[in-house]
């Protein structure tokens, strides 16, 4: 077991793109569970390191830790990735909770379509698509080990509870819909403007 | 994308949402019939901006318009449309909520800017290509003859050329401005520069027209002899009816 530890350690340093399970099992020759088993050891070994662990649905891959952005950022005299705007942020939340999750799905939840934003995000390479094994025409949305960097954080696992993060948002006790409540912010004059715009706009 | 005030909203449900709280009213019914004329004004207006997104506000409108048509008249059953909805709107409305506030989480991460970096690609290391050791610069020459070849054979696609198009119309325009500037020219004159048969055919069918439209007349001595053109004057050519115009002044 230490043997494959050491074995996986290597390899993904001198890789240069995340490894997958599948790669893994090729090279070390060994079985899925073991190998799963000592990248779990290996992430949390490394997690106050210098060095960390990457684990994402694309892959394996060594990344400094983020705690050093910039003294690393120096160094490699680069740029830090540009910031995300408001929809493509959405749309990052969304796949981030819900992964693998279809274009349709994200768009019944924003009410809006997303394509430029699923674009921007693909060739930002912070998200990826794949092949909807439920649907041989659709595809699936997932972040990748770029947006992992990008976020600073080492696994999706890190991210808060999405329950917990949003329990303050709860329906209000619904009440059923009261006329005389509903009426009271009418005048009349609204009701008419209602009934016109209805028309013009829903033929 | 221009940025006008509507399009500050990531779609319908973030405009809902933003009109809801500014009211300070929570995700009911209620509140949904209250704020359904603002985002009617609204979309309206967007209407006018960004015709390609109406769609998806377009579909929130019309159950805003139940809810509130519901409202006003609480014995109103309608059939046709999906269930209920109201209760449809407010859990799409609370779970872009949740979202929009896991986005506001995301939005902090990346506001950290807090990143890792993985080891980049390095070219020198990457030089994995060397050439078989049975290769002589007689094979390398069969090959590149090879693939030179290949590139003449794309050279070769059949061509096809777009032909100068010439309309009646244009031919018309110039044939008037080139003969009026003279007393009289020459049909040979005209057809000596053509690039081709349809040219000629044009010019002829041009000055047809012309004629047609009597602003020139054409004389042809004897059959296949040159035709010359002049300017139309009406005495010269239908005098019979210009004679009785000029009888009436007098």
């Amino acid at each position: 077991m230490q043997e494959l530890f050491s074995q996986i350690e290597s390899l993904l340093f001198v890789s240069n793109k995340p490894l997958t399970l599948k790669q893994l099992v090729k090279f070390t020759d060994s079985n899925e569970a073991d190998i799963k088993q000592a990248l779990q050891q290996l992430a949390s070994d490394r997690l106050e390191r210098g060095v960390v662990l990457l684990d994402a649905p694309d892959g394996y891959q060594l990344a400094t830790n983020s705690a050093n952005s910039e003294i690393v950022k120096n160094f490699l005299n680069a740029d830090l990735r540009e910031g995300l705007t408001e929809a493509t942020v959405e749309v990052l939340a969304i796949i981030g909770y819900r992964q693998p999750i279809s274009k349709a799905e994200i768009e019944a939840i924003r009410g809006v379509n997303s394509q430029y934003s699923l674009r921007a995000l693909l060739m930002r390479g912070l998200i990826e698509k794949i092949p909807n094994p439920n649907d041989a025409r659709g595809s699936l949305y997932q972040v990748t080990t770029e947006f992992l960097q990008h976020m600073g954080i080492t696994s999706v696992e890190e991210l808060p509870d999405f329950a917990e993060l949003v329990a303050k948002i709860q329906l209000p006790e619904t009440p059923q819909i009261n006329s005389e409540v509903a009426a009271e912010g009418l005048d009349t004059n609204s009701e008419v403007a209602v009934i016109e715009i209805s028309e013009e706009d829903l033929e | 994308m221009t940025q006008i005030k509507i399009q500050q909203f990531e779609g319908p449900l973030d405009l809902l949402l933003s009109l809801i709280e500014q009211q300070q009213l929570d995700i009911t019914q209620i509140s949904l019939a209250h704020v359904t004329e603002q985002f009617l004004g609204y979309v309206k207006e967007l209407e006018k901006i960004d015709a390609t997104q109406i769609a998806d506000y377009l579909g929130i409108a019309a159950k805003l318009l139940v809810i509130k048509s519901k409202a006003i008249l609480p014995s109103l059953e309608v059939e046709s449309l999906d269930e209920e909805p109201e209760e449809d709107l407010t859990e799409k409305l609370l779970r872009y909520k949740q979202f929009k506030e896991a986005a506001k989480y995301f939005k902090q991460l990346d506001a950290r800017g807090l990143q890792s970096f993985t080891r980049t690609r390095v070219f020198s290391e990457r030089i994995n290509f060397w050439p078989d050791p049975a290769v002589t610069s007689g094979t390398l020459r069969t090959s590149i003859g090879a693939v030179l070849d290949s590139l003449k054979e794309l050279d070769n696609l059949p061509k096809a050329k777009i032909k100068e198009a010439i309309s009646i119309q244009e031919k018309i325009q110039t044939l008037q401005t080139k003969l009026s500037g003279q007393i009289e020219t020459k049909m040979s004159d005209l057809i000596k520069n053509a690039k081709n048969k349809e040219e000629v055919i044009i010019t002829f069918l041009a000055l047809l027209e012309l004629i047609k439209q009597r602003m020139f007349s054409v004389n042809q001595n004897e059959l296949f002899t040159d035709i010359t053109i002049t300017q139309y004057t009406v005495s010269e050519t239908e005098p019979q009816e210009a004679e009785p115009e000029n009888n009436d002044i007098i």
